[in-house]
C-alpha cells in the first residue's frame, strides 16, 4: 500500500560502521525508508539490530558513514550541527527510554525548554507549556521537579516537552521500556490518541513485541537491514 | 534563546548547590575585600603624609632661597623684582637669625624669625592663643608650644609674657662684612602657634630691618595659579637664585607609595587568584555534574553559544556578586581597623586621623578586575561543554 501523504523523512542508501578497536561493526546497511505524514510506525527488531543507530541518525545525531537522510526534502547532514539543532528543537520531537532533565528546573520550565532553545520570549513559552500540560492531564505535576515523579509520570512530561514545538513527528525510543505495565499502557494509548486524534506522525522503536499492533505500519529490522515492511489497520 | 531564561537556569543552579555556591563565593569576596582593605590602607598612609607636607595653599607656593651663593640677596630690591613678574600674587619672606632667650630665669638658645602674618599662615602654624602678627604692633612676638612647653607655661598663660632676647645676625643678613649682636631686646608675647619641634619665636619682620637685618633667609612667593608655578619658577631662578616647590616632594612620595601600592595589592591579587582557582573547580565540576544536562539540551537543539552563555554567565555572577560583597565586607573591615585605631590614638592623646581611604578610581578598578577575571575564568568550562557530544553522553547511561 503506498502512503499518499507527504513524506517527512527520507533516508537513501543509509549505512552506518563503527569500528571496536580494529573490528569493524556494520549496524546499518543501505537502509532505503520513507515515513509519510500520519503515519504510526512501529519499528521492531531485537537488541543490536540497529534501531535506535537508525533514529539517531534520523534525528542528526549520528552522522552515517554513507548514505543521505532528508527531512521534508532538507538533507540533514548538510546542515552545520547548530543547525541540526535548530531542526531538531523545531521539527522533532524525542523521548527516549530514559528521560533527561534539566534538575534544576521544574516540570513548566523542563516542557517549554524546547520552545526557549527556539527562540520563543519565556512568558509566552510558559504558557504553552500549561496548554500542553493541560491537554496531557498532568498541569498538576507543573511546579514539581521532574527527579520527584515516578517513571510513568516523567514519561509523560518527556512527551509534553516533545509535543511542545509542534513537531513533524514525534520519535520514542524505547519509551516504555522502564515502565510498569501499567504505565507502560497509559503511555502507549497516548502515542495512539495523538496519531489518532491528531494525526500526528509517530515513530515508535520497541523490541516488545506486544506493541506490533499499536501503529499502522510495522517496519522489522535484523541485522541492519529493514526486512519487512507493512501496513495494517 | 531568551536571555532571561538563562538567567533562570544558572540561578537555579546555583540555588540548587547553595553550600558550594556560597563557598566558592566567600572565597572571592575574601579576595576582593583584602584587596581593598590593603589599597585603602596605601591610599590613606600616602594621603595622611602628603597631606603633611601640603598644609596650606602649599600647591600655590615656591620656596625661593639664595642656595648659599654670595652673588643674589633677597633684599627689599629682589622682592620687588619679584612682586613685578606677571604671575606672581604676593610674596612674603622670613629672616632667620639666632638668639639668646632669656625668661622667667631660664635661659635657652632659640631660633628666632622676623616675618610676618601670611608667612606663618602658609607654612600651616596654626594659634594656639592669642594674636598672629600684625603689621603695626613692634616688640611683639609669637612663640611656639615647644618653647611655652620650655618655659612650663600653657599657651594661654604664656600670653603677656616678657622675653628678653641677644641677637645675632649673621653678616649674609646685614650690610656689615661681619655679623651683628645686639643686646637686651625685650619683647612681649602676644600669641602662641602649634609646633612642638623645636623651640622658636616670630617677630614682625620689621624688628628686625629697624636692627640692622637687609635680607631675608628665605621668600614664599604664591603664584596666581598651580598652572603657572613652572613658569614663574623658571623666571625666579633665571636670576641666579634657587627654589623648591612641594609639588617635588610629593611626585617623590607619590613614587614611593606606587612601590607600596603594588606590594601591597599584590598579596590581594594573590588571594584572588585562589579565589579563582576555586571557582574554576567549582564550575569545572559542576559541569561534570550536568553533562547529562548539557547533552540533552544540545539534543534538544541548543546552540553553543547558549550553552557557553550558562557557563560564563555563572562565572560571571559569582565575579559581580564576589565583587560587590567583597568592596562592601573591605570598607566595613577598614571602617573598624580605623575605629579601633582612633580609640587608642585618642586615648594616648593624639588626634582621630582616616588611615584608610576609598578612591572611587580604584573601587571601579578593583571591582571590573573581579568582573573580567571571573568572566574569562568561566570561558574554559564553557568551552568544555560545547564540546559535549550528546549522544556519546546519553548512549552510555
Amino acid at each position: 500500500m503506498q502512503n499518499q501523504h507527504e513524506i517527512i523523512i527520507e533516508t537513501e542508501n543509509l549505512g552506518k560502521t563503527f569500528f571496536v578497536g580494529s573490528r569493524e561493526i556494520e549496524v546499518l546497511k543501505d537502509v532505503n525508508l520513507k515515513i509519510f505524514s500520519t503515519e504510526f510506525v512501529v519499528i521492531f527488531g531485537p537488541s543490536g539490530c540497529g534501531k535506535s543507530t537508525l533514529l539517531n541518525t534520523i534525528i542528526g545525531l549520528e552522522k552515517p558513514t554513507h548514505g543521505k537522510v532528508f527531512t521534508r526534502n532538507q538533507e540533514i547532514y548538510a546542515l552545520t550541527e547548530d543547525e541540526r539543532g535548530i531542526l531538531r528543537s523545531k521539527k522533532m520531537g524525542i523521548i527516549h527510554q530514559m528521560s533527561y532533565w534539566v534538575k534544576a528546573l521544574n516540570v513548566l520550565e523542563n516542557v517549554a525548554m524546547p520552545l526557549l532553545i527556539e527562540g520563543e520570549k519565556q512568558h509566552r513559552a510558559f504558557l504553552h507549556a500549561e496548554k500542553i500540560l493541560e491537554e496531557l492531564s498532568i498541569i498538576n505535576l507543573a511546579d514539581q521537579l521532574p527527579n520527584q515523579l515516578s517513571g510513568g509520570e516523567q514519561q509523560k512530561v518527556a512527551l509534553a516537552r516533545a509535543l511542545i514545538t509542534n513537531p513533524w513527528i514525534i520519535i520514542a525510543d524505547e519509551p516504555a521500556g522502564n515502565l510498569d505495565s501499567k504505565s507502560a499502557d497509559e503511555m502507549m494509548n497516548l502515542l495512539v490518541r495523538l496519531n489518532k486524534e491528531t494525526k500526528r506522525t509517530i515513530v515508535l522503536v520497541t523490541h516488545n513485541q506486544d506493541c506490533w499492533e499499536l501503529g499502522n505500519r510495522r517496519l522489522e529490522m535484523k541485522d541492519g537491514q529493514i526486512i519487512k515492511d507493512e501496513y495494517h489497520g | 534563546m531568551d536571555r532571561r531564561f538563562i538567567l533562570r537556569i544558572v540561578y537555579k543552579n546555583l540555588r540548587s548547590r547553595k553550600l558550594r555556591t556560597l563557598l566558592t563565593l566567600s572565597g572571592i569576596v575574601i579576595a576582593i575585600s583584602a584587596i581593598v582593605f590593603l589599597l585603602s590602607f596605601a591610599l590613606g598612609i600616602e594621603k595622611l603624609v602628603t597631606n603633611e607636607v601640603t598644609k596650606g595653599d602649599a600647591f600655590l607656593l615656591l620656596d625661593v632661597g639664595t642656595g648659599n651663593s654670595q652673588l643674589v640677596k633677597l633684599d627689599e630690591k629682589t622682592i620687588s623684582e619679584i612682586k613685578d613678574l606677571a604671575d606672581v600674587r604676593t610674596v612674603s619672606g622670613i629672616i632667620n637669625i639666632g638668639a639668646k632667650a632669656q625668661a622667667k630665669d631660664r635661659t635657652a638658645d632659640i631660633s628666632f624669625y622676623g616675618t610676618d602674618k601670611q608667612y606663618l599662615s602658609w607654612s600651616g602654624l596654626t594659634l594656639q592663643s592669642g594674636q598672629s602678627l600684625s603689621d603695626n604692633a613692634r616688640k611683639t612676638i609669637v612663640i611656639n608650644t615647644a618653647y611655652a612647653k620650655l618655659l612650663q607655661l600653657s599657651p594661654q598663660d604664656a600670653l603677656g609674657q616678657g622675653i628678653k632676647f641677644d641677637f645675632t645676625i649673621p653678616k649674609e643678613l646685614n650690610d656689615l662684612s661681619e655679623e651683628k649682636v645686639v643686646e637686651g631686646q625685650n619683647y612681649v608675647v602676644v600669641g602662641v602657634v602649634q609646633d612642638d619641634s623645636a623651640p622658636k619665636a616670630y617677630t614682625h619682620y620689621q624688628n628686625l630691618i629697624d636692627l640692622g637685618a637687609t635680607s631675608y633667609s628665605q621668600l614664599k612667593v604664591e603664584a596666581n595659579s598651580k598652572n603657572q608655578i613652572e613658569k614663574v619658577r623658571k623666571q625666579i631662578e633665571s636670576t641666579g637664585l634657587k627654589t623648591q616647590y612641594v609639588g617635588d616632594t610629593v611626585s617623590q612620595i607619590e613614587q614611593v607609595f606606587v612601590i607600596f601600592k603594588v606590594v601591597l595589592a599584590s598579596f590581594g591579587f594573590v588571594a584572588l587568584i585562589v579565589a579563582l582557582l576555586g571557582m574554576f573547580n567549582t564550575l569545572t565540576i559542576s559541569l561534570l555534574e550536568r553533562i547529562k544536562e548539557i547533552a540533552l539540551m544540545k539534543m534538544l537543539g541548543m546552540r553553543n553559544k547558549d550553552i557557553k552563555k550558562i557557563f560564563v554567565t555563572e562565572a560571571t555572577i559569582f565575579g559581580i556578586a564576589g565583587g560587590l560583597f567583597g568592596l562592601f565586607v573591605g570598607i566595613i573591615l577598614s571602617q573598624i581597623a580605623n575605629m579601633i585605631l582612633n580609640y587608642y590614638a585618642t586615648r594616648s592623646g593624639g588626634e582621630p586621623v582616616s588611615v584608610f581611604y576609598y578612591s572611587l578610581k580604584y573601587i571601579l578598578i578593583i571591582f571590573a578586575a573581579s568582573f573580567l577575571v571571573s568572566f574569562v575564568t568561566g570561558f574554559y568550562p564553557a568551552r568544555k561543554a560545547t564540546k559535549i557530544d550528546s549522544l556519546e553522553v546519553l548512549r552510555y547511561e
